[in-house]
């Protein structure tokens, strides 16, 4: 099939953990035989009645009327990465019950409702959009989780102490909880990979220590020196790929109800193999669910 | 948008004054507090306002008696109930509290407004930028509005009729109106209800219909003036009686004037009773105007200004000057350019358009669905751009704090 890809960011080439997962499912969606264009923004609305499908990847960069002429040319299919387009703040959505009514549903839903095949990344992930969009509890779609790169993350057996917990100290990753974890742990070391996001003039625990930029390929030697990898959200992720990360590298895991990871019955189990398997058949069954629906 | 919008109506009169404001606030409000309930409209209009709360349609009216603008009373009944908007209805150069709490995001500002400048000096310009939205009265000010550079400006938004009343009544009902008027079925009927102020220049009307008078001796003109005859600036009196129009002319009675006696209902009879409607003078919206459509009346008005837009049956006068004693200038039809366009509708008449086509834009339903589109963008706006970051919800706080330990295995 042609398919039209979209994307605000170049999947081929940009870091991060949603342009991972779309290069993986787009080189495996090419080794099926399907010519994938990836269109970044601000987009070509001549394109989309001359492919096959279009498949909404992470798109806030895109207008309206790109939007509007994917709705009109033919099937789409929307792969939800986050909560955008539901929420304005796509990262830290509140599930409120302000949400069921919130401005954005009148133009967006529409939209949702319109896709042949809706994608979440979790069960959690579904349901926090079910929340203010439960009219799409009936309709066409998929579970797909994200993958990691598995070559990258194993049990080293080295010897290892202390805890260590990544993009913590950002805000819709927890940062307040995790600061009070620290603080109630006051004999636990703990490494915290990435920035603090400083809001107002809460101070960083004195066990914890910051390491603001850790390249990826190191990061596996890093889970390897810690017993622990915490992850306490108060938002509900997506997703979270460091908590398979951080179990494959043979981590213990400590996180709550909010990590959409978690809702996966492999991962919740800590068994790696079920881990693997899961990961390694997630590409396949993403396409074996898009092309299902198109044919 | 946020579930309950709280508007604060912000003009100087008062719903059931008949002034152009208080007609703008009597139809308006009552469809806004039908959209967002009674509760969460909110009215402050200062002029000749009580010292007390009062309601009306059931809405609170907030009490700040003073006459001018009081918008640093208004920001302050803002800030006390809680409100997501403030409406502010007319010219808007003389506030200073306003922009000021504007500029510190402490009020969201709207204001619904007319364009009657003829040139404004670079504070009044940088003045216009506080206003989240500016919604011009007309499409000639939404134009001169955005010819200044301004980003904040929103399609016109007119101000509306009450289409029930203002309609055309055949003119054998009206007996009793036009011997009140003193207007006769062989005479030109000419009406003109303004404000005696320098800005409507209602000496020069006078001077024109008088030229005109003196030209056409054998027209039989009968004139009726609903405004203040003594005004500040003015007393028309003498005017009258210099163009020697005293026997042709009859006033308001001036009791009612000043105390407001004179229903919509009534002005609906008056205009239907003339023969034509004068309003030239560099109007920013120019009532009168499309009352006089509405009913089938032809209008003679200025040349400038937003009369083509919203006049479809008339003649308009070409300004001959620009008086610069007034301020930011205005452009005048000379008592000359008056009396030719009375001469051109006396004589040739002007084209006749279905008043229905002309009124049906000026609905009040209408006009409000368009206001419940600026309130819904206007609310959309600041919560699409607010940096607020909600916080997650107490379910997920709750979450949050159930630990889960998972071994590797």
């Amino acid at each position: 099939m042609k398919i039209v890809w979209l994307q605000d960011l170049d999947p081929m080439t940009h870091p991060g953990g949603a342009q991972f997962n779309d290069r993986e499912k787009i080189i495996s969606g090419i080794r099926r035989g399907h010519d994938i264009d990836i269109m970044l923004p601000p987009g070509d609305d001549n394109r989309f009645d001359k492919v096959d499908a279009t498949i909404i990847s992470n798109s806030t960069a895109f207008s309206t009327d790109i939007f509007k002429a994917i709705q009109e040319a033919g099937p789409y299919i929307y792969f939800i990465h986050d909560y955008s387009p539901l929420c304005k703040v796509r990262l830290y959505y509140p599930q409120q019950e302000k949400c069921r009514s919130c401005y954005r549903r009148e133009p967006w839903l529409p939209v949702l409702e319109g896709a042949a095949l809706r994608i979440w990344l979790s069960q959690l992930h579904k349901d926090a959009w079910m929340h203010a969009m439960p009219e799409l509890s009936g309709m066409p779609y998929m579970l797909n989780p994200s993958t990691i790169d598995l070559t990258q993350f194993w049990d080293m057996e080295n010897e290892r102490s202390g805890t260590i917990a990544v993009d913590s100290g950002m805000g819709f990753k927890g940062r307040p909880l995790f600061f009070e974890w620290a603080k109630a742990h006051p004999g636990e070391k703990i490494t915290l990979v990435g920035p603090i996001e400083q809001q107002g003039q809460a101070e960083v625990p004195d066990n914890i220590n910051v390491l603001r930029t850790v390249h990826y390929s190191k990061m596996n030697e890093l889970y390897n020196q810690h017993v622990t990898f915490l992850h306490i959200p108060e938002n509900p992720m997506p997703f979270d790929r460091t908590i398979v990360e951080a179990l494959l590298a043979g981590c213990k895991v400590v996180t709550n109800e909010n990590v959409g990871a978690m809702s996966w019955p492999e991962i919740a189990s800590g068994d790696r193999k079920a881990i693997i398997a899961l990961m390694e058949g997630a590409n396949g069954e993403f396409w074996d669910g898009v092309e299902g629906v198109l044919s | 948008m946020p579930k309950d919008p709280k508007i604060l109506w912000n003009a100087k009169d008062h719903p059931e004054i008949g002034s152009g404001y208080g007609i703008m606030g009597k139809h308006l409000l009552p469809r806004l507090a039908d959209k967002y309930g009674k509760k969460n409209i909110l009215i402050f209009a200062p002029v000749f306002n009580n010292q007390r709360i009062e309601y009306w349609n059931g809405m609170k009216v907030l009490p700040g008696p003073r006459q001018d603008f009081s918008d640093d009373i208004a920001c302050r009944y803002y800030a006390d109930y809680d409100c997501t908007m403030l409406l502010q209805v007319g010219d808007f150069l003389g506030l200073k509290a306003l922009p000021e709490a504007a500029a510190k995001d402490e009020v969201v500002w709207v204001q619904w407004a007319p364009w009657d400048y003829w040139y404004l000096p670079p504070p009044s310009k940088a003045l216009m930028r506080y206003p989240v939205m500016i919604v011009p009265f007309t499409a000639y000010g939404e134009q001169k509005f955005r010819d200044l550079g301004l980003e904040n400006v929103h399609e016109k938004v007119w101000i509306g009729l009450d289409l029930d009343i203002w309609k055309p009544i055949p003119r054998a009902e009206l007996a009793k109106t036009m011997k009140k008027l003193r207007f006769e079925e062989d005479a030109w009927n000419i009406l003109i209800v303004q404000a005696n102020q320098q800005r409507k220049y209602l000496q020069e009307t006078i001077h024109g219909i008088g030229a005109f008078a003196e030209h056409n001796p054998d027209v039989k003109l009968r004139i009726f003036l609903h405004t203040n005859v003594d005004g500040r600036e003015a007393n028309l009196a003498v005017d009258i009686s210099y163009m020697g129009l005293i026997d042709t002319t009859q006033v308001m009675d001036q009791f009612l004037i000043i105390t407001g006696g004179v229903s919509e209902e009534d002005m609906v009879e008056m205009f239907n009773c003339a023969d034509v409607v004068m309003d030239v003078c560099y109007e920013g919206f120019g009532l009168s105007m499309t009352q006089a459509q509405a009913v089938g009346v032809p209008v003679i008005g200025l040349l400038e200004g937003p009369m083509q837009e919203l006049v479809s049956y008339g003649i308009a006068c070409p300004p001959t000057h620009v008086d610069h004693t007034i301020d930011f200038g205005r452009p005048v039809a000379g008592a000359d350019s008056i009396a030719t366009g009375l001469q051109s509708l006396y004589t040739d008449g002007a084209r006749k358009v279905d008043h229905r086509i002309l009124s049906e834009d000026f609905n009040w339903d209408k006009i409000a669905e368009e206001w419940f589109d600026v309130i819904k963008e206007v609310h959309e706006m600041r919560e699409k751009f607010t940096l607020y970051i909600p916080e997650p919800s107490e379910e997920l706080k709750k979450k949050a704090r159930t630990y889960i330990e998972v071994a590797a295995s």
